[in-house]
């Protein structure tokens, strides 16, 4: 299998976008994240130069449970593993906290943009270059 | 008084990420899915908890201790800590 992977790129796409990933509705939920980090990435480019923190032993204390968790929460672990849901929404359920996750989008932007909109004042008031 | 999200709660980035994770493991309904968004929220919490450090240096711990015990620091109209 590793084999045929190794030969084949594609396979490791298909493999990664397995489990929920691929079953409608819940392939909305996966599509509203990948959207997220795109919209993330490009807002990367033009927003300022954030300060550069030094890894740090007090850092692996959050750096350690996000990264468990995030193995965890992809759809492989879930395909790996074998499992099955425990409970099923259907589908209006399943729009209805897709909708809630969207809303969460909007939460996170206008965080980000107040949160520059405060840094930029800041640094206004402060006399110095604007970024954070 | 502080604009915007950031007079419900001290970091509404993470309060969006955290609930979006909480939803999405709770929509897939699988064990891993919300172990893991329970893990990430987690890691969330404790690095807002280590950025508040850097902001009360930055900002000093009058002006951020204020802030601290006006808004609360993730969950919305939860009494400040």
């Amino acid at each position: 299998m590793v084999r045929d992977m190794l030969n084949d790129p594609g396979q490791w796409f298909a493999f990664a976008w397995s489990g929920w990933t691929t079953t409608w509705p819940t392939q909305l939920l996966a599509i509203i994240w990948i959207l997220w980090v795109i919209s993330w990435v490009v807002a990367s480019f033009w927003s300022g130069q954030t300060k550069k923190h030094v890894m740090t032993w007090d850092s692996l204390r959050y750096r350690f449970p996000i990264l468990a968790g995030a193995i965890l929460f992809l759809p492989l672990t879930g395909k790996v593993l074998g499992e099955k849901p425990l409970w099923q929404f259907g589908n209006l359920g399943i729009y209805v906290l897709a909708c809630l996750v969207a809303c969460r989008d909007l939460v996170h932007m206008v965080g980000e943009n107040s949160s520059r909109t405060f840094l930029v004042e800041r640094d206004h008031a402060q006399g110095r270059p604007s970024g954070h | 008084m502080t604009p915007g999200p950031y007079g419900l709660v001290r970091h509404p980035i993470y309060t969006g990420l955290i609930a979006g994770m909480l939803v999405t493991g709770v929509a897939v309904g699988t064990v891993t899915a919300m172990l893991g968004a329970v893990l990430i929220s987690l890691g969330m919490w404790l690095k807002a908890r280590m950025e508040e450090g850097f902001l009360t240096a930055e900002l000093g711990a009058d002006a951020y201790g204020s802030y601290c015990r006006r808004v609360p620091m993730l969950i919305p109209f939860l009494p400040p800590t």
